[in-house]
Parts: structure tokens; C-alpha cells; sequence
């Protein structure tokens, strides 16, 4: 990390004493002076809501607090408890990755994807099948988190369709709860749609299969959304899901200690969201790499559930480039005979603003 | 005479002479205005021609219907309805003339032919404005609502201080007429003071609000003695403010000419042509990082606007704010083009037009004398705290300039049809 002049520090203090604390983190003047402005904001905010819990000290101290706290690294989104994601204010807490701006744009991105794949030519707002079925449009958002992305995709696809279904899973029980609260909140605001309390669900369950007892197989938990309609006679299986996305922990253990992930996510935030778990051993007779292990279970879902759009986010290009040699491996696998596309999307690639190393999605259709 | 230790109110206001007027002094200082004798005959040529094509319409639609008909003759209805009601004053004022004259009429009759000549007399005017007002075509913008945009100019940090001063005042306004505000962009200039603007942007999403707010657009000039002043000196600074027209959300529903996302419309912007920035580090990103800057910037390459926004800590949606706010300012800066084109064409027929730009001091606010000067319409407004929290002494300053924009409005329309001829 590049030291800071001494010029810079003393000319943030005259501006106001608390910036050169948040330089510290910060590392610019401009964004340690939006950061202020954004904790004084929430802090006079917080002192005027609740003032008999700071009535002694008034907000000033609660900013310097904050700011104590922002300089050993700490987050700005857990300080100030949430992020915007989207029209939605996601809450966020210590234990749960926070939403990253990429994802957002994924988001948006896969949003725009499904309604122009899902959508009825005809100009009604329904998913229907090609056998002639009107059902709800059904997703599955894998790796959860905060629940971000399934809250998002129904605040943006729910004017287009009348009918969705949305199944958010994460192996961390913080997350679940974490991830129901965010929906609550959102309806409250009235962020959301009053649809979405019944068609968002989230699940405690383990995407890697892993049996260990208090986690539920991601097939089981499966069985147990089956659509109504399967029941029926007559209807083919696995056709279940449409969608599938997912932002899968994809730091490597090597690039998560060498500088490449910053310091306040080594520190503060949940290993469990960032690097994929070490003891696979039944994948070591497999050339793999241990940050694409959650890849290969996915693209392993998505073919055997016949999924007919899946969105991943990868972490860099290079990663990108392994999970579509991926996807060739297990369509070769199986020799699979439906026809399928896969495609690289990334941040900028319609504004030219390229950044190389910057974070991708793969977009498989079929 | 009597002298009373103590006067009863009620019984002040029976003497006027006695009692102090009540009402705000306004003074008013008649620059150029035309004269208030009645209707240009040029004007009026073209009022009879706008109601013969209204007839022409009515009867026309009486037989098929027709949407872009119905629309024309909706514009037309006001001028045709005013011209009607200015043409039977106008007669019955001829004809109680002509029974004043006759000498045959008895007195009585007389009388009340005066008392009703006066009551015509009298309506006259305020139907020939309304029949000028309906004459002059609506502003493209008129029915949107609009972005206020303020920024100081000459004179430093006391301008700033002012700029923050004027966005109170808007924002006060706004809350009073009921006008839904609020802010988008606030930029702080650097240093320890706090209420120091160096940019705001506010919006007001009531439809309609450009029209209300057309007035403001301009430099408006503040002399005073700054708090930063040791010396007791009077400063004069600047800060300029910006109406823009701010197009909503989605096109559907609208004219077509407004609808900024139909490549043929004149606010068409083509995003090939803008360039995005972002405030960040190359590098890893994604779950490798946790960036909280969030900073976009806009620049239109081909007019050089630039628009920066970082307000809110979604980049996302300080795009979505950098978007509204440079089309705003695409779309007025194209409709000032067309107007200087215009103002152009006039220049040619009638030799020089006064007009008032973006760039021309348009208001002074004087504190040492506590009073607002509108230099277009010319009038004076004593009371300038009133005029500072937005209450009814500046909107007797923005009435005064609106009644202004029409005579000029008016009057380039008569040299027009003036040169055409």
C-alpha cells in the first residue's frame, strides 16, 4: 500500500479532523470525504431517531465512533447496516458476504436476459410453455447470501410476469435469516411487491452435496419444491427450474493471502462466502483447481435439471474462460444432443470501459 | 381637533388618510413594455386566422373523427373562445358609443349606457391578455417537470454561501406551493464550512414545473457584506441557476417528441456517444474487493457536457441520476439552439431582439437595502426576507417576469407577421 503524503493528511484534517482517520482505509481524499458524509448522514440520522440512546454524547461521538471503527477496516455497509442493490436496500451483517456493485449489474443484466428469453412474443405476461402450459416462471438462486439477487430479480421481472417462483439456498443459517429479514424489510419499504411473500423463499441447504448431517442435500431440498403441477400425470421430469443463478465463493486460498482480495474483506468478511471448502477429496483424482470446485456442481445441476438459461459469476476472465471449458467437458460427458450456447458477459462490454481482471458471468442457454 | 391617548384599529382603517398602508410596497418601473392601448392589428390578423381554422376543424371533425385533428383543435379552443368573448366586448362597447352619441337617447338611458361602457372598459384588457397569453404558442417543455441546478459563480466562497442560500429559498418554494422536491446532487465545496455549494442539482417532480420555474433560469446577483468580511465591505457575487427539463422515466404515454428513447426524437441520445467513467482501481474486483466509491461520470462526447454524480452509494444509481441530469441539459441546450436559431431569423426582420439567455444577470438581491430587483420585468420587491424563504414576494418577482416572457413573446410575434408582410 503506497504511502500518504503528509501534505494530503494535514490538508484533509483542515477540511475536517475525521478525514485523515478514514484515510486510513480509504486511501483517497474524494472517497474518504463521500464515506463522511455518508456515516455523518446515517449517524445524525440514527441521534435523531433514537436520542435518548446517545442523549450524553450526542451524534458527533457516535461519528467518531464510526469512523474509529472504519479505519481498522471494518466494512461501510456493516457500520451502516446496509447497501443499495438495485431500487432495494439490502441489510447487511457481520457473517454474510455484502452485495458487490458487479453483482448488481449481473443482476440487472440476467434480468433483461429472462424476460427477452421467457417472454410470450404474443405481449402477455405470462411463461408459457411449449407444451401449452401457463405455469410460473421458476428460479433458482444458488448461494444465496443476503438474498440479493432473488429479491432483486423479483422486483424486476415481477411487472413482466404474473406468476414467478424463487428459491433462494445458502449453506449459512446467518444468511437464511439474514436473507428473509431483507425480504420483510423490502416489503416494508414497500420495495417489493406483495407478491413477493409468496413467491421468494429461501432454504437452508448445501450446493456441493456434501453429507454432514444438519445440511440438506440440494436434491432433497429440491423434491420438496416440486411444482404442483408435476403431479399431475403425463408431464415430463426435470423441467422443474428455468433459471439458474448463482454467485459462488470463487477466491482462490492463494489470492485470498497474496494482496489480490483487499484487506478489510480478509478480515471482516465470512471465509465461508469467499474460498471454497478444501476437503473435497473425492474430486483429487480430477484436474481441478479448488476455486472453480462450487463450477462444477453447478454446470453439473444445470445440465441434469435441463435448467435452459444459467448465470454464474466468475472472478476473472481466466476463470470465466475454465468454467466454459467446463461446461464443454460435461456436455461431451453427456453427450448431451441439445443444442447449447455459452457466453462470456462482463461489466463494460457495452460502454467500453474494459477492465481486464474485473469479475465476468457465463451465460448458458439452451 | 381631538386628541385620543389611544386609536381603536376599526376605527383607523374608517379614516384611510390616517392609516399607514397595510399593503407590501411594491414599485414598479415600466421598461419596455408595448403600449396597453389594445391588440396589435397584426395580432389580431392572426387570432381571426387561428379561429377561422378552428371553425374549419370543429365542422370538419363533426363528421370523422380523427385524433391528430382533435388534438389541434384542443390548442386552438382557447384562442378561438377568447377572441369570441374580445369581440363581443368590443361590440357592445361600439354600440353603447353609438347610443351615447345619438342624440334621441334620454339621460336615463345615458347613465346607465356610461355605467355599462366603464364595466367594458374595464374587462377589456384583462381579455386582450388572455387573448395574447393564448396566442403565444406552449413551451415544448411546459408540462414536465424540471431539474433546478445552481452553481456560484464570481466571488468565491461568498457566492457559494449564497448558492446555498438560493437552494434554501427553492426548496421552501417548492414546499409552499406544494411542488415535490428533492435533492439529487449536493456538492460541498472544499474547506470547513458546511453550507458552502459548490453544486446542487434539486428536482422537482411535479408535472408542470418547468413552466412554474421557466422564470429562474439565469445569474442572479447578490450584494451584500460577507460573513467572511472583516472590513465591512459590500461584495457583489454571482450564482447562476439552471432550469432543465427532466423527462420521465419511461416514454410510453407521451409525445412523441419528448419520448427520449425513439432514436427519431429530438432528445435522442445516442449512448454510443457518451462516454462512462468510473471512479475506480483497476485491478481484482468482485468478491476480491469491497469498494464503497461509487462515482460515475457522464461526458457527451460530441457537445462536451459532462455530468459527474456521487451522491448515492449505489453506483448504479448515481448512473441512473447522471443519466436524467445530462439529458436534461442535452435537451435544453438543444432547445436553446433552436431558439437563438429563431431569435436569429427575427434579428434579420426586425433588427435586434433583446433576449435573455442563460448567461445574463437576471435578479439582483440586495441585503443592505433589503430589496430584489428583477432586472427584466423591472420590478422591485421590498422585502427581501420574504423573497429569501420563498414566500410571496418571489412570487410576485416571478409572476412580474412571466407577464414580461409574454410581451417579448408577443412582440416578436408582431414583427414577425410584421415582416412577413
Amino acid at each position: 500500500m503506497p504511502r500518504i503524503p503528509t501534505s494530503t493528511v494535514i490538508k484533509a484534517y483542515r477540511q475536517n479532523p475525521l478525514l485523515p482517520i478514514l484515510l486510513q482505509e480509504c486511501r483517497s481524499v474524494s472517497s474518504a470525504q463521500n464515506e463522511l458524509r455518508w456515516l455523518r448522514e446515517r449517524a445524525i440520522h440514527a441521534w435523531k431517531q433514537w436520542p435518548w440512546k446517545y442523549s450524553a454524547s450526542g451524534w458527533k461521538t457516535l461519528l467518531r465512533t464510526m469512523c474509529k471503527v472504519r479505519s481498522k477496516g471494518m466494512p461501510l455497509q456493516y457500520i451502516l447496516g446496509d447497501q443499495p442493490f438495485g431500487n432495494l436496500e439490502i441489510l447487511c451483517e457481520k457473517g454474510v458476504l455484502i452485495p458487490r456493485p458487479e453483482t448488481e449489474s449481473y443482476t440487472i443484466h440476467a434480468a433483461e436476459l429472462i424476460s427477452r428469453y421467457f417472454l410470450a412474443s404474443g405481449g402477455q405476461n405470462e411463461y408459457v410453455e411449449p407444451s401449452g402450459l401457463i405455469r410460473p416462471l421458476r428460479i433458482l438462486d444458488l448461494c444465496t447470501g443476503t438474498g440479493c439477487i432473488s429479491l432483486l430479480l423479483h422486483s424486476l421481472l415481477a411487472p413482466r410476469f404474473q406468476q414467478l417462483f424463487i428459491l433462494g439456498i445458502d449453506i449459512s443459517a446467518a444468511a437464511i435469516q439474514l436473507a428473509t429479514r431483507n425480504l420483510d424489510h423490502n416489503l416494508q419499504l414497500g420495495l417489493l411487491s406483495d407478491r413477493s411473500y409468496r413467491e421468494v423463499h429461501f432454504h437452508q441447504g448445501d450446493v456441493l452435496g456434501r453429507d454432514n448431517g444438519h445440511n440438506p442435500e440440494i436434491d432433497e431440498i429440491l423434491e420438496t419444491y416440486t411444482p404442483r403441477w408435476r403431479m399431475s400425470p403425463g408431464l415430463r421430469e426435470g423441467f422443474d427450474w428455468d433459471i439458474l443463478v448463482s454467485n459462488p465463493p470463487y477466491i482462490s486460498p492463494n489470492s485470498l493471502r497474496d494482496g489480490t482480495t483487499a484487506r478489510s474483506v480478509r478480515l471482516f468478511e465470512p471465509e465461508l462466502a469467499l474460498v471454497p471448502p478444501a476437503n473435497m477429496n473425492y474430486l483429487s483424482t480430477m484436474d481441478y483447481k479448488r476455486e472453480d470446485i462450487f463450477y462444477h456442481h453447478l454446470i453439473a445441476l444445470s445440465f441434469k435439471l435441463s435448467i435452459r438459461l444459467t448465470v454464474l459469476e466468475c472472478g476473472s476472465r481466466q476463470q470465466g474462460n475454465r468454467v466454459i471449458a467446463i461446461c464443454k467437458a460435461f456436455s461431451i460427458k453427456l453427450s448431451e444432443d441439445h443444442e447449447w450456447t455459452v457466453d462470456i458477459w462482463f461489466e463494460g462490454q457495452t460502454d467500453h470501459t474494459d477492465n481486464k481482471e474485473g469479475p465476468c458471468v457465463i451465460i448458458l442457454r439452451k | 381637533m381631538f386628541t385620543v391617548p389611544w386609536a381603536c384599529s376599526r376605527c383607523l382603517r374608517r379614516f384611510p388618510k390616517i392609516a399607514p398602508d397595510l399593503q407590501p410596497f411594491f414599485q414598479r418601473r415600466t421598461v419596455n413594455t408595448i403600449p396597453e392601448t389594445g391588440l396589435s392589428p397584426a395580432l389580431l390578423v392572426r387570432a381571426r386566422s387561428l379561429a377561422a381554422e378552428h371553425s374549419a376543424l370543429s365542422s370538419r371533425l363533426a363528421n370523422s373523427f380523427d385524433a391528430k385533428t382533435a388534438k389541434r383543435l384542443g390548442e386552438l379552443v382557447s384562442v378561438a373562445e377568447t377572441l369570441k368573448k374580445w369581440d363581443s366586448a368590443n361590440e357592445s362597447i361600439s354600440e353603447l358609443q353609438s347610443l351615447l352619441n345619438d342624440p334621441n337617447t334620454d339621460s336615463e338611458l345615458r347613465s346607465l349606457a356610461v355605467e355599462d361602457l366603464e364595466g367594458n372598459q374595464g374587462t377589456l384588457p384583462a381579455i386582450s391578455d388572455k387573448l395574447k397569453e393564448s396566442l403565444i404558442p406552449r413551451h415544448p417543455f411546459a408540462g414536465l417537470p424540471c431539474l433546478l441546478e445552481i452553481r456560484p459563480g464570481a466571488g468565491g466562497d461568498e457566492a457559494g454561501l449564497f448558492a446555498f442560500e438560493l437552494l434554501r429559498m427553492y426548496t421552501s418554494f417548492c414546499t409552499r406551493r406544494g411542488l415535490q422536491s428533492s435533492l439529487i446532487k449536493k456538492d460541498v465545496a472544499d474547506g470547513p464550512a458546511e453550507d458552502c455549494l459548490s453544486e446542487a442539482v434539486l428536482e422537482i417532480e411535479t408535472n408542470g414545473a418547468y413552466e412554474t420555474l421557466r422564470t429562474e433560469s439565469g445569474v442572479h446577483r447578490v450584494q451584500r457584506v460577507p460573513a467572511t468580511e472583516t472590513k465591512g465591505r459590500t461584495h457583489t457575487s454571482a450564482v447562476s441557476v439552471m432550469i432543465l427539463p427532466s423527462f420521465p422515466e419511461t416514454g410510453s404515454g407521451m409525445d412523441s417528441g419528448l419520448n427520449f428513447e425513439d432514436p427519431n426524437s429530438d432528445y435522442y441520445i445516442n449512448p454510443q456517444e457518451v462516454r462512462t467513467e468510473k471512479m475506480r482501481a483497476s485491478g481484482a474486483g468482485g468478491q476480491h474487493v469491497n469498494k464503497t466509491e461509487s462515482a460515475i461520470r457522464l461526458t457527451h462526447v460530441p457537445s462536451g457536457i459532462v455530468v459527474s454524480m456521487q451522491d448515492s452509494r449505489s453506483q448504479h444509481a448515481n448512473r441512473k441520476k447522471a443519466w436524467q441530469v445530462l439529458r436534461a441539459k442535452l435537451a435544453e441546450a438543444r432547445q436553446e439552439a433552436r431558439e437563438q436559431e429563431l431569435v436569429q431569423l427575427r434579428r434579420g426582420a426586425m433588427g435586434g431582439v433583446a433576449r435573455m439567455g442563460r448567461g445574463d444577470k437576471i435578479r439582483t438581491y440586495n441585503y443592505g437595502q433589503s430589496r430584489c430587483t428583477d432586472h427584466r420585468s423591472g420590478i422591485t420587491v421590498h422585502n427581501l426576507d420574504d423573497v429569501l424563504v420563498g414566500g410571496d414576494g418571489l412570487e410576485t418577482v416571478m409572476d412580474s417576469v412571466r407577464t414580461w416572457l409574454v410581451d417579448r413573446e408577443v412582440e416578436a410575434m408582431v414583427a414577425e407577421d410584421a415582416a412577413k408582410k
